[in-house]
């Protein structure tokens, strides 16, 4: 057992010697090979410049890889970014095609809105109406145009100019009751009040005498 | 062998021997690494391990990370469109409305000779289920271009339907299924922009249009091309403003990054306005065409520009060419009697004549052995300048014509801009005809013709900034179209250009009298109820090879409102109205202006003439 395990010992230690013999070898032809400078400033030196080149090289590898890497994702975020535009297109594109005049106009018509032709403007609490339309062409060309009365938007008018000058007659003559009514209660009240002074003036007097 | 450390003569007390020692022993010890094979292998190890860390990250971007990096893939994300098939600026009217945008539809394409013909059913199939191709149209086409590089499975595939395409390639490609590979591989979806006009007809020509290789064509689409262009130029030198200073309501649909738009001065509704009565007016006079032009006389803004026939933009392949482009500033014509106002305001600026001077009509007048009579074949007698304009009397006109002399005649139809370009931001505007002294076919009769607007030709818009500086108190006023240029973040707003003072403030404001009177003495079918409306009409007779015939006419009308303080002009212009039902501009053209002005000041909101001078002077 024990001359079986100093053998064994003695073959690991010869092939530990022999795979370090082949290294050393191996280094040694390696040396001879890139041959070092012997002294240690100028190996310093060399060591130096190698470090140098290579870590220029790796610098070079590691910065296009980086390039490559961000080239990727500008390309990538490019592509989301023309998704999104034509996505926005396609929304604005949808928004416009319901947004055109005719279209906005069929859909009022269809509503049973008709064109308007009149506008009132309103000056100093009085309406004041904008005058006739002027006549439309078609019937300066002798083509027969519809009465006005026939025409929904003036008889909406019309019942609109009722509504307004009513609910105004209502308001100057709510006004009118609300200024007479304040009046009326002013005057009491300031008779009220002359009627206390009156009375703080008068009282003592009675109770004096 | 050389020490590293020399040694020092020690002078010190005690042991001279010992530091020599040490050094000795060091440089041994170095002398001795130094010759250990070992180093060289230090160094190789040292780079064998940098080259691995670089060989490691490039074994993770090609294993870990190869769907980023995967070729096809990357294709497939990247098929943005770019060049000519890139997103072109956007134009929206002053309140925001989009006139022009683009939209995007997608590109199917093969490279038939890559996919082997058992394959072909494959694909065919693939591109029915995602994108609804037909299968047999797919195969067909395929068969048809065996041997081709390159074939159109479908030309305008919906934007949902290539989005979904799109996407199902790239699933497919991402899942590294061999087979599937081979259908997807040769076939690519492509994002592909059109021009779309969401108002169609409306200020097409104004616009113009961007054709299928996306090459603009006249209009506003041409002018700005370069700008409007995603390869083009960015905003020009000028007073860049923030974005911001936009209204909210104009911003609202345009790009929020780097994306390009034209804000312009017209208002759609206005357009629509002018269009719908330009088409009725056609209609019921019976015309051949026409054109309507709405400017602010203040600052030049052209608030509408409408010219009948018109053309869809969206479909100009099924459209006459002959109508594309802008008659509004390429189509030059004798502009008849609306010249007059011309004539008359460069005498009263010169102080040849006022509103009450008067002249005698006898009906004829002969200049430069030519006899002109007026349009009414009678004698009006002895009337005023002012009564002279408002029955547009030609006599009158060539008197006055007369006594201002042919220079000052010519220097203020020049001052005017006529015979020049009014260099409005729109591709193909003409400069007109003016035939001056110094031509060797001009006459004395041409100051004769030339004083009533015949025998020059101008442009309606070259018309219109000519009145516009009546309204302006004799300033004449650039027109523009675009009111802002935005690029991103930064908006370069178009400044009012003052071409140059063309009349005296009270010249101008004569005028505006004397084309009131006109309006109220002569042309009452212009006249607006409630407003105070200054104009002219003007028919002129169309020269043909033969001379001038009376049965074809150019009838126009020009004018402003509210006169006190004009808000815009409007040059009214049809082209041949049927003579059987009147071939006068003031029984035509008249009317016209007469409905576009009402339906404008109530579209503007400005109040009758009552109510708003009456506010005026309260304030």
């Amino acid at each position: 057992m024990y001359q079986h395990s100093t053998l064994s010992q003695t073959t690991i230690e010869i092939g530990s010697s022999l795979t370090r013999t082949t290294v050393q070898n191996g280094l040694r032809t390696l040396n001879r090979l890139v041959p070092l400078p012997d002294s240690f400033a100028g190996f310093l030196s060399w060591a130096l410049v190698l470090a140098i080149v290579a870590g220029g090289i790796l610098l070079q590898v590691w910065t296009s890889l980086l390039i490559t890497e961000a080239r990727m994702e500008l390309a990538s975020l490019q592509t989301q970014h023309a998704e999104l535009e034509r996505e926005n297109a396609q929304i604005l594109w949808q928004i416009s095609q319901y947004a055109s005049l005719e279209k906005v106009e069929q859909r009022a018509r269809e509503l049973g809105y008709v064109p308007a032709t009149q506008r009132r403007y309103v000056s100093s609490g009085q309406p004041v109406a904008a005058g006739a339309n002027p006549a439309p062409v078609a019937a300066t060309a002798a083509t027969v145009a519809a009465p006005q009365s026939e025409n929904p938007l003036q008889q909406v008018e019309q019942k609109d100019a009722g509504v307004f000058s009513t609910a105004q007659a209502s308001l100057q003559s709510g006004w009118q009751t609300a200024s007479e009514r304040s009046a009326q209660l002013w005057h009491k009240l300031q008779t009220t009040v002359q009627m206390k002074q009156l009375r703080t003036i008068v009282e003592p007097w009675f109770r004096g005498s | 062998m050389v020490n590293f450390v020399p040694p020092t003569p020690n002078t010190s007390k005690g042991k001279p021997d010992e530091p020599l020692a040490l050094t000795t022993s060091v440089a041994e010890r170095s002398d001795r690494l130094l010759r250990q094979p070992w180093r060289v292998g230090a160094v190789a190890v040292l780079l064998a391990l940098l080259g691995g860390v670089l060989i490691l990250r490039l074994l993770d971007m090609q294993i870990r990370l190869w769907n980023f990096y995967s070729e096809p893939v990357a294709s497939a994300q990247t098929t943005s469109a770019l060049g000519n098939d890139a997103t072109r600026g956007i134009i929206v009217d002053r309140d925001g409305e989009p006139l022009a945008i683009d939209r995007y539809v997608y590109q199917v394409t093969a490279t038939p000779r890559n996919i082997p013909e058992d394959l072909w059913e494959g694909v065919a199939q693939l591109l029915e289920e995602y994108a609804g191709i037909p299968a047999a149209s797919t195969r067909a086409t395929l068969s048809e271009n065996k041997d081709g590089y390159y074939a159109v499975l479908a030309k305008e595939l919906d934007f949902q339907q290539g989005r979904k395409l799109q996407q199902i390639k790239r699933q497919i490609l991402e899942n590294k299924d061999l087979e599937d590979d081979l259908l997807v591989n040769n076939v690519f979806v492509v994002a592909k922009p059109l021009r779309f006009y969401p108002q169609y007809r409306l200020a097409s020509q104004l616009i113009g249009f961007v054709n299928g290789e996306r090459t603009a064509v006249l209009g506003l689409e041409r002018y700005y091309d370069s700008f409007l262009r995603y390869d083009g130029v960015g905003l020009p030198r000028g007073k860049w403003q923030s974005r911001d200073t936009l209204p909210d309501e104009t911003l609202r649909y345009l790009p929020t990054d780097a994306g390009k738009s034209l804000v312009l001065t017209l208002d759609r509704t206005i357009q629509w306005i002018i269009e719908d009565e330009l088409a009725q007016g056609i209609e019921v006079y019976g015309a051949q065409g026409g054109t309507i032009i709405v400017m602010d006389p203040k600052t030049g803004a052209i608030l509408g520009m409408a010219n009948e026939p018109s053309f869809d933009p969206n479909n100009y392949l099924q459209e006459d060419p002959n109508y594309f482009t802008n008659p509004a500033i390429s189509a030059q014509y004798e502009p008849g009697s609306i010249f007059k106002i011309i004539t008359m305001a460069a005498a009263v600026d010169a102080g040849v004549v006022e509103s009450t001077s008067t002249f005698t009509d006898t009906g004829t007048i002969v200049v430069g052995q030519r006899t002109f009579r007026n349009s009414s074949r009678t004698a009006a007698g002895v009337i005023t300048v002012a009564d002279a304009l408002a029955l547009s009397d030609n006599v009158v006109t060539i008197q006055v014509a007369l006594e201002l002399g042919v220079k000052k005649f010519y220097q203020a139809v020049n001052r005017f801009g006529f015979g020049q370009a009014t260099e409005i931001d729109l591709a193909n505007e003409s400069a007109g005809i003016v035939k001056a002294p110094g031509n060797p076919k001009w006459s004395e009769a041409d100051l004769a013709a030339n004083s009533f607007g015949q025998g020059i030709a101008v442009t309606p818009m070259q018309m219109v900034m000519a009145t516009g500086a009546i309204a302006n108190g004799g300033q004449l006023m650039r027109p523009y179209v675009v009111q802002a240029r935005i690029q991103g973040d930064y908006v370069l707003p178009t400044e009012p250009t003052v071409v140059r003072r063309v009349l005296k403030p009270e010249s101008a404001a004569t005028m505006t009298e004397m084309m009131i009177h006109t309006v109220e003495a002569g042309n009452q079918a212009a006249r607006v109820p409630g407003y105070t409306v200054a104009g002219k009409s003007g028919t002129a007779e169309i020269a043909s090879n033969g001379g001038y015939t009376e049965k074809e006419t150019i009838a126009s009308f020009v004018g402003f409102a509210p006169a006190d303080d004009p808000q815009f002009v409007v040059l009214v212009k049809l082209d041949r109205p049927d003579p059987s039902i009147s071939p006068w501009a003031a029984k035509t053209a008249a009317p016209i202006f007469s409905r576009v002005a009402y339906r404008l000041l109530d579209h503007l909101n400005i109040p009758p003439d009552d109510i708003r001078l009456a506010a005026a002077s309260q304030q």
